[in-house]
């Protein structure tokens, strides 16, 4: 029987091994063993990785702006604070499924918004021209690339393009607008079952127009970049007005999803004379953020950040911090839950050093100081009558003046060509449109003949014009013409150079000698000849000067000297682009005049600042002045100007203008304009002799006139008359170039009494670099790094050489004059408190260096600078000022052909300093006009003349005589 | 004639494996639903109409279909043929008929089918299985309804089809030396293709096409990136359930399901809201009923009453086995993503019916078992 069981079982075991059922069992079981591991993997090993992943995908914090700190002056007044503004939200609620629901309400919402003059602002790059048709609004082709790249979807713009021609680049704006109106069904198809046009009140469908349909696929199509984030709202307007608001408020119940969210613009009080220094805000560069990311993790893409000025230096401070909503949201970003709720902290605000009504008057001051030098300047003489005397008394032709409206932008020459334009703006059009056809002709003439003028043959007026050509097509933009591969040492060359030839038969050169680009011009055939591709760059050239608003410039150039163009009608021309407010008398009395008149009206408007310096963009157009406390450091004024209106710097119009303006007003003169400083360098070279001991204060130098130790004679600027012997006051007092040279000539002589200028100019940079004028000064915005000079000891201590300041790197200088020793690191900011006004931070300048020097150094430097004001040639410009001042001028030639930069820099009151003042004025001819906003400044300051009075005055008085010694 | 059979020799167990997967669906379907009344009702009139229409066949002999193979064959080829010609698209695939207000997917209908087909017609050459005229006739049988399948286009049921016939072949007795044959050279022909066109060096095949292709497999092209994030999110939905899972009809803020990150969750993706809510143990009993039910098919057709009953027994085993296998596959992600329904679980009438239908066949099958082995 136990046999039977055994041969039953064997029998049994063998009969399932041989089993192929029994092979599928195993088969199955392996199947079944699979999925169990897998799920322990899944579940058991990596459950709890796979939950986090999970919560922290669904896990949102969507954080909330925190308000952007003021600014205040020193006194309170608010610079800089934050209007409430409001902006049109939407959000995808859910509560429209079809698109004929979406589009109605929408519709509405569009409606709503253009019945106030609003405009629904998408990430859609398309829009409608005056001309009413459909065209791209990327800047450019890679930017529309990009675009039409988000359009398709798709991952790179490598990807459009493709084979089966899905995703066209080419298509054309009118078509994409077609072909999004079909994607959301604003446009019957083929498909009437899936009509999605926007119904009216009683159900009917509306075709709307390409306008408003053009900001209903906008809207949709912006909101599909949030389709799988529906916790964010997409703004689809910002700053609409109370009307807007109510009316949206009014009609909410159409329009589910549709908020109204209150926002922040910021303001700028006073904006024009803050603006250099306060800067301006704008979204965050990715640059900046990763900086300041680094300190602060709550800044995020699409932050608004300051940009430039305090708004960027104080940044951290003004920011404060963001609220956040910790929210649980589903997969397509739907809140199902909010778990967490933080309320923003307002920034912090910040208290300038400055004084508004201080920094005020000076704007006002420098601009009419500027207006009194352009008076003084511009003559009614044509160019050729001119004289040249020297860079202090440069004359401008009026004419220059009647162009600089043209070419700086006052006028719009787009303006004459408009349908628009008055009688005497077309007047001038179709001069300028005769003219242009002759000149075209001409050009095309010259370069066209086989026997064509040389240069030198031309007139001045067609030479200028070759010029402009030869210049456009090597410029960066063409490089038609690649300058590096022309053989200098060539003939040809030399002969261009010298104008002997002619542009045609130069270019002819260059293609001969295969500096001229061929691959960039429009030729069919590869083997062209010489002549084809001459034509082909002259063709080329010629179409794009149609669209060259510089050349067009240059046109009007010529008219305006030819007496084509005259100054009547463009004065003229100033009322009707209300340039100047209308004004029918001088209006009747220009039309009725001569050029005489014009003269005489320009002058005028410059004179009441109705046509300002920085308008016409002649020397000089810009100046600065820094006003410290000689006390504390405190930086009680800094001003530049031109300036600009930072409330307006998001307007890229705007922007584009300010950029184009050749008055530069986007720079603070204060801090980014590096000059040579001219004389008022040279109470450092005193105080270097003094202390190095090379001369004492009652040692007498006796100047000939002409300073003859070195090999290149110094000239004093009495030579050929001579100023005898004088002591360090006197040396001070008469700017005497002979004693300055000879006491940086003893700093470079050895002991044994060889000559070594690099010991001079070492020690003369010790005692720069001790007043700060190797670094910058300290205040909170950015400024460019000055340079002392590294050649020629003795033209270096007068204050020329190589050296390279600021104005705000001289008033530190001269406040250290003032209090004897005390280098301020200076500052702008006064304190911050945060926005209950607790004090967080004061801020007060700190003492860079103490300059412990002779007290005998002290007075006769101070004593000579007072006498500068008392005694000297400047005496004239504070006859009559009560305030004792002390200051030296300081006038630096960089070109002979404009005039030269002056400075003045100076403190007050003498007996017992309390404040500085430092003036520089670019291309100002004569040191007295610094001088000259100097006085005003103090007379202002120490309250001889009111914030009105400035105001109410016109162009200050101006001297472009030379001040001795400078 | 009902009553010929041995009542004793009815396997309720199969039943019950088959309302316990049912009960385990309704209740998915109706989590996975957030409760849908009538996604449930549906399901449960589905359950109870196909386990009727199976208790039914399981007391008619299965025999008695063989008569009609032809009748069948045309049927189901005419239905393939119908919903390739007026089928109901969805989502680029063509697989639904529309009859009266009813929608049925006959690809589920054509695998009970061909179960019988092939059974009768490999039982009656079963002398001849290995000669190659039957394994030809086989192939031609099979490869219209397989063919029309793979056109909808429906590759995942084409392999389970594909999968069982291979299995009912194996069964039906064929020659190890054909096995091993197609292994020998199968296998490493595929992989030398697979190889050469992915290096490029097959002429006529550019390798941006072989990658295309092989992208279109494994869905590692960036056209797929929906259905890849459908089954990440099913994996996180499987993983995040852990041990015991987030209960059933739960409303956390936790759940993969509640956040609405999984989709086809009532359907081919049912498993993820099982892994879910029920847990590694769930998902444990999911798996053992399923190896059990296959359990049982084995077991009767280890003791059919004849090689027809055994084929019958085999298809239905290799069909329940595959089909829950790769369903579960893909919600795991082992398999590339593909559309097949979780037998008995997701909700759907076409596959319900054809399955309860294939296994009331079944269970005829074990009703009239071979009584000799038994003693």
């Amino acid at each position: 029987m136990f046999d039977d069981l055994k041969e039953y079982l064997r029998d049994w075991v063998k009969r399932v091994l041989t089993s192929r059922l029994f092979v599928l069992a195993v088969v199955f079981c392996l199947m079944s063993f699979t999925l169990i591991m897998r799920l322990f993997n899944l579940q058991i090993i990596n459950g709890e990785n796979y939950q986090n992943e999970y919560t922290s995908m669904t896990e949102k914090v969507i954080k909330t702006a925190s308000t952007r700190g003021n600014i205040y002056d020193r006194n309170g007044n608010v610079l800089a604070y934050n209007e409430l503004a409001y902006d049109v939200t939407i959000q995808d609620a859910g509560a429209y499924k079809t698109d004929a629901q979406w589009n109605t309400m929408l519709y509405n919402l569009v409606s709503i918004l253009n019945k106030h003059g609003e405009n629904a602002q998408t990430s859609l790059e398309l829009t409608i021209d005056h001309d009413g048709n459909i065209a791209y609004t990327s800047d450019t082709a890679s930017g529309r690339k990009r675009f039409l790249r988000d359009y398709y979807g798709l991952k790179n713009v490598d990807e459009l393009d493709d084979v089966d021609g899905k995703y066209p680049s080419d298509i054309t704006a009118s078509q994409l607008l077609e072909r999004m109106k079909k994607e959301y069904r604003l446009t019957l198809g083929d498909d009437k079952s899936k009509d999605g046009r926007p119904l009216d009140k009683d159900g009917n469908p509306i075709d709307v127009s390409d306008e408003v349909a053009l900001q209903i696929v906008g809207i949709r199509y912006t909101m599909r970049f949030t389709a799988f984030q529906k916790y964010e709202s997409t703004t689809i307007a910002s700053d609409i007005s109370d009307e807007t608001v109510a009316d949206i408020l009014e009609h909410s119940a159409d329009l589910v999803g549709v908020n109204i969210q209150e926002s922040t613009i910021r303001v700028y009080n006073e904006s024009i004379y803050f603006a250099p220094i306060i800067g301006y805000t704008g979204k965050v560069t990715s640059e900046r953020l990763e900086e300041l990311k680094a300190v602060n993790d709550d800044y995020e893409l699409n932050d608004v950040v300051g940009r430039t000025g305090i708004e960027s230096s104080m940044e951290l401070e003004l920011k404060g911090k963001k609220g956040s909503t910790t929210a649980y949201v589903d997969n397509v970003g739907r809140i199902l839950s909010v778990t967490d709720e933080v309320a923003p902290v307002a920034g912090n605000d910040i208290w300038l050093t400055i004084d508004l009504n201080l920094q005020k008057g000076i704007y006002h001051i420098l601009e009419k100081q500027l207006a009194g030098v352009l008076l003084k300047t511009i003559v009614n003489q044509d160019e050729k009558d001119i004289t040249y005397i020297d860079s202090s008394s440069i004359k401008i032709p009026i004419k220059k003046a009647y162009f600089q409206l043209i070419n700086n932008n006052v006028l719009s020459i787009d303006n004459f060509a408009s349908e628009e334009a008055s009688d005497v703006e077309q007047q001038i059009y179709q001069k300028y449109e005769s003219s242009r056809a002759r000149i075209e002709q001409e050009l095309k003439n010259e370069l066209q003949s086989e026997n064509a003028t040389p240069m030198n043959s031309l007139s001045e007026e067609m030479q200028a014009y070759m010029q402009y050509i030869y210049s456009y097509l090597s410029s960066n933009d063409k490089k038609i013409v690649q300058k590096d591969a022309i053989d200098t040492s060539s003939d040809t060359y030399q002969a261009w150079k010298n104008g002997t030839i002619s542009l045609r038969e130069y270019l002819y050169y260059g293609i001969a000698s295969n500096w001229i680009d061929t691959t960039k011009l429009n030729i069919q055939s590869r083997y062209s000849n010489a002549d084809d591709v001459f034509t082909a760059l002259i063709d080329e050239c010629l179409q794009d000067l149609e669209q060259d608003s510089a050349f067009e410039k240059l046109i009007y150039q010529y008219l305006i000297n030819n007496n084509i163009v005259t100054g009547r009608e463009l004065c003229l021309a100033l009322y009707s682009q209300n340039v100047l407010a209308y004004d029918e008398s001088e209006v009747n009395l220009l039309r009725v005049s001569g050029e005489e008149y014009a003269y005489q009206f320009l002058m005028n408007k410059i004179r009441n600042i109705e046509i300002t310096p920085a308008q016409l963009a002649l020397d000089p157009c810009t100046a600065s002045c820094v006003v410290t406390s000689a006390k504390t450091g405190e930086v009680l004024a800094l001003v530049s100007y031109p300036s600009y209106d930072n409330n307006r710097i998001s307007d890229s119009t705007y922007f584009a203008q300010l950029n184009a303006d050749q008055s530069l007003p986007l720079r603070n003169n204060a801090t980014q304009t590096l000059k040579a400083p001219g004389s008022t360098f040279k109470p450092i070279t005193a105080i270097a002799g003094l202390e190095e001991g090379v001369i004492n204060s009652s040692e007498l130098i006796n100047c000939t006139g002409i300073y003859e130790e070195v090999s290149n004679p110094i000239r004093c600027w009495k030579y050929p008359g001579f100023h005898g012997p004088l002591n360090v006051i006197g040396g001070i007092e008469n700017s005497c170039n002979y004693f300055f040279s000879e006491v940086a000539h003893r700093l470079s002589l050895e002991s044994d009494g060889t000559y070594k200028p690099e010991k001079g100019l070492e020690v003369l940079k010790k005692y720069a670099t001790m007043f700060g004028l190797d670094r910058t000064s300290g205040i909170e915005i950015s400024e460019a790094t000055p340079s002392i000079s590294d050649t020629d000891p003795e033209r270096s201590g007068m204050g020329q050489g190589t050296h390279q300041f600021a104005s705000v790197q001289l008033a530190r200088y001269v406040t250290a004059l003032a209090n004897r020793g005390t280098v301020y690191n200076l500052s702008l900011i006064d304190k911050e408190t945060d926005s209950q006004g607790n004090l967080v931070k004061d801020y007060s300048p700190t003492v860079a260096a103490t300059l412990d020097f002779n007290t005998n150094t002290w007075d006769c430097v101070q004593q000579g600078m007072r006498q500068v004001v008392t005694n000297s040639s400047t005496k004239r410009v504070f006859d009559g000022l009560d305030v004792h001042v002390a200051g030296k001028t300081g006038t630096a030639q960089e070109s002979k052909k404009r005039g030269n930069h002056a400075f003045f820099i100076s403190f007050a009151p003498y007996e017992n300093p309390e404040i500085s003042v430092t003036v520089s004025i670019p291309n100002g001819y004569s040191s007295s006009n610094a001088a000259m906003v100097a006085k005003h400044v103090y007379r202002y300051f120490y309250g001889y003349a009111s914030l009105d009075d400035i105001l109410n005055s016109g162009a200050l008085d101006a001297s472009n005589e030379r001040i001795n010694g400078d | 004639m009902i009553f010929d059979y041995q009542l004793r020799n009815y396997k309720f167990r199969i039943l019950i494996y088959m309302i316990l997967l049912s009960v385990l669906g309704i209740l998915a379907v109706g989590s996975a639903s957030n409760q849908d009344n009538s996604s449930v009702i549906k399901q449960i009139v589905g359950v109870l109409l196909s386990l009727t229409v199976c208790v039914v066949l399981s007391l008619i002999d299965y025999h008695r279909y063989f008569r009609f193979t032809t009748i069948i064959y045309i049927v189901c080829t005419g239905m393939l043929a119908a919903v390739l010609l007026f089928g109901r698209t969805t989502k680029g695939a063509t697989r639904w008929l529309r009859i009266g207000g009813i929608q049925i997917q006959p690809s589920e209908f054509v695998k009970i089918g061909l179960i019988i087909i092939l059974a009768s017609f490999l039982s009656r050459n079963q002398e001849k299985i290995s000669e190659p005229k039957t394994l030809g006739m086989t192939a031609l049988i099979c490869a219209l309804p397989v063919g029309m399948v793979y056109l909808q286009p429906n590759l995942s049921t084409t392999i389970v089809i594909c999968f069982m016939i291979l299995c009912m072949i194996y069964i039906a007795g064929i020659s190890y030396k054909w096995i091993a044959g197609a292994v020998a050279v199968g296998i490493p022909s595929f992989a030398v293709l697979i190889y050469l066109s992915l290096k490029g060096l097959i002429p006529f095949l550019q390798k941006y096409q072989a990658q295309r292709i092989m992208g279109k497999i494994f869905h590692s092209s960036s056209e797929f990136t929906d259905l890849n994030r459908q089954q990440d999110n099913s994996m996180m939905a499987i993983g995040s359930g852990q041990l015991r899972g987030k209960g059933l009809f739960n409303n956390t803020l936790s759940s993969v399901k509640n956040g609405n990150f999984l989709s086809e969750e009532q359907t081919d993706f049912i498993f993820a809201v099982i892994g879910e809510e029920l847990g590694f143990i769930g998902s444990v009993v999911i798996i053992a009923l399923y190896a059990l039910l296959v359990y049982e098919c084995l077991s009767i057709a280890a003791r059919a009453r004849d090689t027809a009953g055994r084929l019958i027994a085999t298809g239905m085993a290799a069909l329940l086995a595959f089909q829950s296998f790769a369903n579960i596959a893909v919600a795991t992600g082992i398999f590339p993503n593909t559309g097949l329904p979780l037998p008995f679980i997701s909700s759907g009438l076409s596959s319900l019916l054809s399955m309860f239908i294939g296994m009331g066949i079944v269970l005829n099958v074990g009703l009239q078992r071979n009584n000799v082995n038994v003693q």
